[in-house]
C-alpha cells in the first residue's frame, strides 16, 4: 500500500468521521433544542400556577381579614410585654382609639384598675406555664369611660416567639343578671335569716342533710350532730312520730303543707314550730327529699293553751249559771206548785163569794208567777244557744187545731171575734217541735189578745211553698188592736220592753213573750216580721220550712178521758219529800178514792214495796238519802218490779232530766205544777189502760199481710220460707248499713236500698217501702242517706220482730 | 212439652227474691230450675240450654242487658224474662228491643201473677219459634234438593 494510498484512505476515513461527528451535533443539538422548549413551557406554566394560588391567597386573607375586622368580638394579638400588634375593627370602636394609636400599647391600659394586677398575674402565669388556651373574665373600661365586663379567650402561640391571639366578648349583661340574682338570693337569705326561720333540709328517707344556724338555736342541737341521723326520731314524741309519718309521705307525693309541731329540744324541753315543708327536686324534676321552715310559735301556743283554760272556765261558769238558774226555778215551782195547788182545792171547798175572789186572785198570781219563770229560763235557754228542740213526727193540722181550740177560749174571754184560716195543710206528717210551735202561737196570740179591746183577731196559715223534702208554710196573726208606733216597731222584740203608749196595767204581762217567739222563730230557721198601723192593728208574720216525714205520729193522747173514772180502791206510793206537795197530792188522791201510802224519800219506798204492792208509784226526783231516779233503778232491777208504773214528779227544767228518768225504768213524768186535770189524765193512761206500754213509741204495724198471701198465694210453708229468709236477709242489711254509714261509703247505702227494695215491697207496708227507695234518690248526699238508713233501721228491727212472733207457730 | 220438663235458669243476686221466684215456680209445677247469682255464671254454664232465663239487671260485674244480648246471640230460642228494681224505663225499652219477651217490675205488688202469666208466653212463643225455625230448616232443604 503506498502512502498516497494510506494517506488518501486517511483522509477518507477523517472525512467520514467529520461527517458522523457533524450528524452527531446536529442531533444533540436539536434535542437540547428540545429540551430548551420543553423547559420554557414548563417554567411558564409554573408561573401562571403561582399568581393564580398568590391571588387566591390573597383572596382568601380578605375574606379572613373581613370576618375579624368586622367581627363583634373583640379580637386582637399582643406581644409578650401586652403591647398590641394587632386590633380589629370592634376593638378599635370598643376602646375609642385609632388604630396607630392602638397599635404598640399596651392592652393593660384598659383593664379596671382594681383588676389590672390580677389579670397580668393571670396571662404571666399562661406564659410561664405555656398553656395553649385560657379563659377569664374581667372589667375593662371603654371609650365612654364606662365598666364593661369581658370574657376573654387567650391563645398562646409559641412559634412565633410568644403571640398572645385574643378574643373577647361583651359579657355586661350576663354580669348583671348573676350580680341581681346573687343580690335578690342575698336578699332571701337575709329575709329568712332575720325571720328567725329555721330551714331543715332532709333526704326522702328522713335523715338530716344539712340543718340551718337558726334551726339549730331552735332545737339546740349543732348541725354536726344532726346530719345523717333520722329527723323525726330526734325530735318527734312517739304519738308526732306517726303523724309525722304520714305526711312526710304527702310530701313526697309533691304536697307540700303547714302544719304545727312539737319538737323535743336537746337536753329536755320542748318547742313548738310551724313547719312549712316542701319538697326539692333535683335538675331531672325527681324529689330528693324536702325543706322544713321551721317558726318558733311556742308563745302563740302558749297564749292558745292560756285562751282555752280560760274558756274552759268561762264555759263552766257559764254552767254553773244555768244550773243555779234551773236550781232557783226548782225551789221557786215547788212552792209555787203547793200554793196553786191549794187555791184550786180550797175554791173546789165552797169557800164565801170573798174568800173566792181571793182565791182567784192567788191562783192568778200564782199562774203568772209560773209563766214568768218559765219565760225567763225559756229566753236563757235562746240566748246560751241552748234551746232543745225535739223534732218528732207531728200531724200540722192536728197542731192548728189544738191552737184555735184554745186561743178561741181565750178570745171569748174578752169578748174578741176570732177567725181562723186555715188555708190547704196536706194531710202529711213533718219533723218538727210542736210544742215550739205553739208557744211561738201562744206568745203571739196572747200578745195580740192582749192588746186588742174590740174587734177581731186572725190567725191564718198557708202552704207557700213545696220542695222535694220541705214544705214552707206562712203563718199570720193578726189584730185590730192598738198597734205599734213607727219608732217603737224595732223595739218590740227587745226583752222587757213594751209599747211605751199602751195602757197595759190592767194586763199581766213579762214583755217576754214576743223576744220568745222571736228567738224560737229564728232557732227554727224563721224570721218574725212585723207591721202596724197605730189605731188599726198589727200583723205578725213568719214563715217556717217543715221536713216532710213518713213516719208515723206517737200517739200521745192519753186514753179516753171520759168523765172522770173513779179511781177508787187503787193502791198508789206517794214518794215525796216536801209535806205540803204530799199533802196536795194525797187530797186530790183522795178525792178520787185512792188508797194512799206515803213515803218521805227513796229509801223508805224501796223498803215499803219490799213488802207491800202497789198500783203505781208517784216519785219526786229531788229527795234526800236516796233520790227518785236511783229508787227507781232499784225498784226495777233489784227488786224486779218491771209492771208497776212510775211516775215522775219532776219540778225540774234541767235538760236531759227526763231522759235520766226514762233510762231509770220510769214510765211517764208529770211537770210540776200540774193541773188537776193533767194528773187524772196520766193516772188514767196508767190505771185503766191495758196494756202499759211504757214510753216506747206504739208503731202501728209495718208487716204488708196482703202482700206476703200475695206472693205465697197463702201457702204457709212457703211463707214461713220467705219470712225466715226476709228476716235474715235484712238483718245482714241492717249490718251492711250500719257498715256502710261508718264507713261514709254512699255507694253501698244505694246499694242496699236497692236491693233490698224489692223484698221490702212485698214484705213490708208501704211507709217502709217509700224511706227504703228513698234511700236511692239520685240528689241526695251522703247525709240525707245516712239519715233515711238511720230511720230505716228501727222500723226493720220492729218488723223484724213483727214477723217472728206472727210466723213463730 | 211438659211443665216438668221445661228447663228454667234464674240469674238474681238478691237471694230473698230468688227463693221467691224458685218457689212460686215450684208450686206451679215446674221442677228443672237451676239457680245462679251472677251473668256470668250463668253463661259460663256448659249444661243443656235452658228454655226460659228469668234475669235480672242489677247484677255484679255484668248487668241484665249484657247477659242478656249474650244469650240471645248464643241461641235465639231462648226465651228471657227480664226483672227490673230500676224504674227506669230505657233499661225496659232495651231489654225488650235485644228480645227479652217482657219484663217483671219486681216491686209490684203482682210480680209473681205476672210471672206465672208469662212463663205460658214464653213457653208459647219458643213452641212458635221452634215450628217457625223447622219450616225455615225444610224449606232450605227442598230448595237445595
Amino acid at each position: 500500500m503506498s502512502e498516497l494510498e494510506r494517506l488518501k484512505r486517511k483522509l477518507a476515513r477523517e472525512k467520514e468521521a467529520r461527517k458522523e461527528a457533524e450528524r452527531i451535533l446536529e442531533e444533540k443539538s436539536l434535542e437540547l433544542f428540545q429540551a430548551n422548549q420543553e423547559l420554557v413551557t414548563i417554567r411558564d406554566n409554573q408561573e401562571a400556577e403561582l399568581r393564580r394560588q398568590i391571588i387566591e391567597i390573597k383572596d382568601r386573607e380578605r375574606v379572613y381579614r373581613n370576618l375579624v375586622e368586622n367581627a363583634t368580638d373583640l379580637i386582637y394579638s399582643c406581644d409578650t410585654e401586652g403591647r398590641i400588634t394587632y386590633a380589629n375593627g370592634m376593638m378599635l370602636r370598643f376602646s375609642g382609639y385609632t388604630e396607630e394609636e392602638l397599635i404598640g400599647s399596651n392592652f393593660r391600659r384598659f383593664v379596671a384598675e382594681k383588676y389590672r394586677k390580677r389579670v397580668n398575674g393571670f396571662y404571666k402565669f399562661q406564659l410561664q406555664e405555656k398553656l395553649q388556651s385560657t379563659y377569664t373574665e374581667f372589667p375593662v373600661i371603654n371609650a365612654e369611660g364606662k365598666e364593661v365586663w369581658l370574657g376573654q379567650t387567650v391563645d398562646l402561640s409559641i412559634s412565633e416567639g410568644g403571640i398572645f391571639n385574643v378574643l373577647a366578648r361583651d359579657i355586661s349583661d350576663r354580669k348583671r343578671v348573676e350580680k341581681s340574682l346573687m343580690l335578690s338570693e342575698e336578699k332571701y337569705r337575709s329575709i329568712i335569716e332575720n325571720m328567725e326561720l329555721g330551714l331543715l333540709e332532709v333526704d326522702r328517707n328522713g335523715k338530716i342533710i344539712k340543718a340551718y344556724p337558726k334551726f339549730s338555736k331552735l332545737t339546740g342541737y349543732t348541725n354536726k350532730e344532726l346530719v345523717g341521723k333520722d329527723a323525726a326520731s330526734y325530735f318527734l314524741s312517739k304519738e308526732e312520730e306517726e303523724r309525722m309519718k304520714i305526711r312526710n309521705q304527702e310530701r313526697l307525693e309533691g304536697d307540700s303543707e303547714v302544719y304545727e309541731v312539737k319538737l323535743q329540744k336537746k337536753g329536755g324541753g320542748e318547742v313548738w314550730v310551724l313547719v312549712s315543708g316542701a319538697p326539692y327536686y333535683n335538675e331531672n324534676g325527681v324529689i330528693m327529699g324536702s325543706v322544713g321552715i321551721h317558726l318558733d310559735i311556742s308563745f302563740q301556743k302558749n297564749l292558745e293553751e292560756e285562751l282555752r283554760a280560760a274558756k274552759a272556765i268561762a264555759e263552766r261558769s257559764l254552767e254553773a249559771k244555768d244550773l243555779f238558774l234551773a236550781n232557783i226555778s226548782h225551789e221557786i215551782r215547788t212552792p209555787l206548785n203547793a200554793i196553786i195547788g191549794i187555791s184550786e182545792l180550797m175554791l173546789n171547798s165552797v169557800p164565801t163569794p170573798t174568800q173566792r175572789k181571793y182565791l182567784e186572785t192567788i191562783m192568778a198570781s200564782g199562774d203568772n208567777l209560773l209563766c214568768l219563770i218559765n219565760e225567763i229560763l225559756d229566753l236563757l235557754k235562746i240566748q246560751s244557744g241552748k234551746l232543745e228542740r225535739v223534732k218528732e213526727p207531728t200531724d200540722l193540722s192536728e197542731v192548728m187545731e189544738h191552737i184555735h181550740r184554745s186561743f178561741s177560749v181565750i178570745g171569748r174571754k174578752k169578748g174578741l171575734s176570732v177567725n181562723f184560716i186555715d188555708g190547704l195543710i196536706p194531710n202529711r206528717n213533718y219533723l218538727l217541735d210542736a210544742t215550739r210551735l205553739k208557744e211561738v202561737l201562744f206568745n203571739l196570740i196572747g200578745n195580740a189578745v192582749k192588746f186588742t179591746e174590740v174587734g177581731s183577731i186572725t190567725l191564718e196559715i198557708e202552704l207557700i211553698s213545696s220542695t222535694k223534702e220541705f214544705d214552707v208554710y206562712s203563718f199570720e196573726v193578726a189584730d185590730t188592736g192598738v198597734g205599734i208606733p213607727e219608732e217603737d216597731i224595732e223595739k218590740v222584740f227587745n226583752i222587757f220592753e213594751q209599747a211605751s203608749n199602751t195602757n197595759t196595767s190592767s194586763e199581766n204581762g213579762t214583755g217576754l213573750g214576743l223576744a220568745i217567739a222571736n228567738g224560737i222563730i229564728e232557732n227554727m230557721g224563721g224570721e218574725l216580721k212585723v207591721s202596724s198601723e197605730l189605731g188599726v192593728g198589727s200583723k205578725f208574720r213568719f214563715n217556717l220550712s217543715f221536713e216532710r216525714t213518713n213516719l208515723p205520729v206517737e200517739d200521745r193522747s192519753s186514753s179516753n178521758i171520759g168523765g172522770p173514772k173513779s179511781l177508787e180502791g187503787y193502791r198508789i206510793l206517794v214518794v215525796e219529800d216536801a209535806e205540803v206537795n204530799r199533802f196536795l197530792v194525797n187530797t186530790i188522791l183522795g178525792n178520787w178514792g185512792c188508797v194512799i201510802v206515803e213515803a218521805i224519800n227513796g229509801k223508805e219506798a224501796v223498803e215499803l214495796l219490799k213488802t207491800e204492792e202497789f198500783d203505781l208509784i208517784l216519785m219526786d226526783i229531788r229527795m234526800p238519802i236516796m233520790n227518785g231516779i236511783e229508787a227507781s233503778k232499784i225498784i226495777r232491777n233489784e227488786l224486779n218490779l218491771t209492771k208497776v208504773p212510775i211516775i215522775a214528779l219532776t219540778a225540774n227544767a234541767i235538760q236531759g232530766e227526763t231522759e235520766k228518768c226514762k233510762e231509770a225504768g220510769m214510765n211517764d213524768y208529770l211537770s210540776k205544777p200540774f193541773s188537776q186535770d193533767d194528773f187524772y189524765k196520766i193516772l188514767t193512761k196508767y190505771l185503766l189502760a191495758e196494756p202499759i206500754i211504757p214510753f216506747k213509741n206504739k208503731l202501728k204495724s209495718g208487716i204488708n199481710r196482703k202482700g206476703i198471701d200475695s206472693i205465697t198465694r197463702g201457702d204457709e210453708v212457703f211463707q214461713k220460707r220467705m219470712v225466715n229468709l226476709f228476716v235474715e236477709e235484712t238483718k245482714l242489711n241492717i249490718e251492711s248499713f250500719y257498715k256502710a254509714i261508718t264507713e261514709k261509703n254512699e255507694d253501698q247505702l244505694k246499694t242496699i236500698a236497692h236491693t233490698m227494695k224489692a223484698a221490702a215491697a212485698h214484705i213490708c207496708t208501704n211507709d217502709i217501702v217509700v224511706i227504703v227507695r228513698s234511700i236511692e234518690m239520685d240528689d241526695f248526699t251522703f247525709e240525707d242517706r245516712k239519715n233515711r238508713a238511720l230511720e230505716l233501721i228501727p222500723l226493720l228491727e220492729a218488723v223484724i220482730i213483727e214477723l217472728n212472733q206472727a210466723f213463730s207457730n | 212439652m211438659k211443665t216438668t220438663e221445661i228447663k228454667i235458669f234464674i240469674v238474681e243476686d238478691d237471694k230473698f227474691y230468688a227463693e221467691l221466684i224458685r218457689n212460686t215456680l215450684v208450686n206451679d209445677g215446674y221442677k228443672n230450675i237451676q239457680l245462679f247469682d251472677t251473668g256470668k255464671g250463668c253463661l259460663d254454664y256448659k249444661g243443656a240450654s235452658p228454655n226460659i232465663v228469668i234475669l235480672d239487671h242489677m247484677l255484679d260485674q255484668m248487668d241484665g242487658l249484657h247477659v242478656l244480648r249474650e244469650i240471645k246471640s248464643a241461641d235465639p230460642l231462648i226465651q228471657v224474662i227480664f226483672l227490673s228494681a230500676q224504674e227506669n224505663m230505657d233499661v225496659v225499652i232495651d231489654a225488650l228491643k235485644y228480645g227479652a219477651i217482657d219484663y217483671i217490675e219486681k216491686t209490684e205488688q203482682h210480680a209473681m201473677t205476672r210471672l206465672l202469666v208469662m212463663m205460658d208466653k214464653a213457653i208459647q212463643n219458643q213452641k212458635k219459634m221452634w215450628r217457625n225455625n223447622r219450616i225455615e230448616k225444610l224449606k232450605g232443604w227442598f230448595l237445595i234438593k
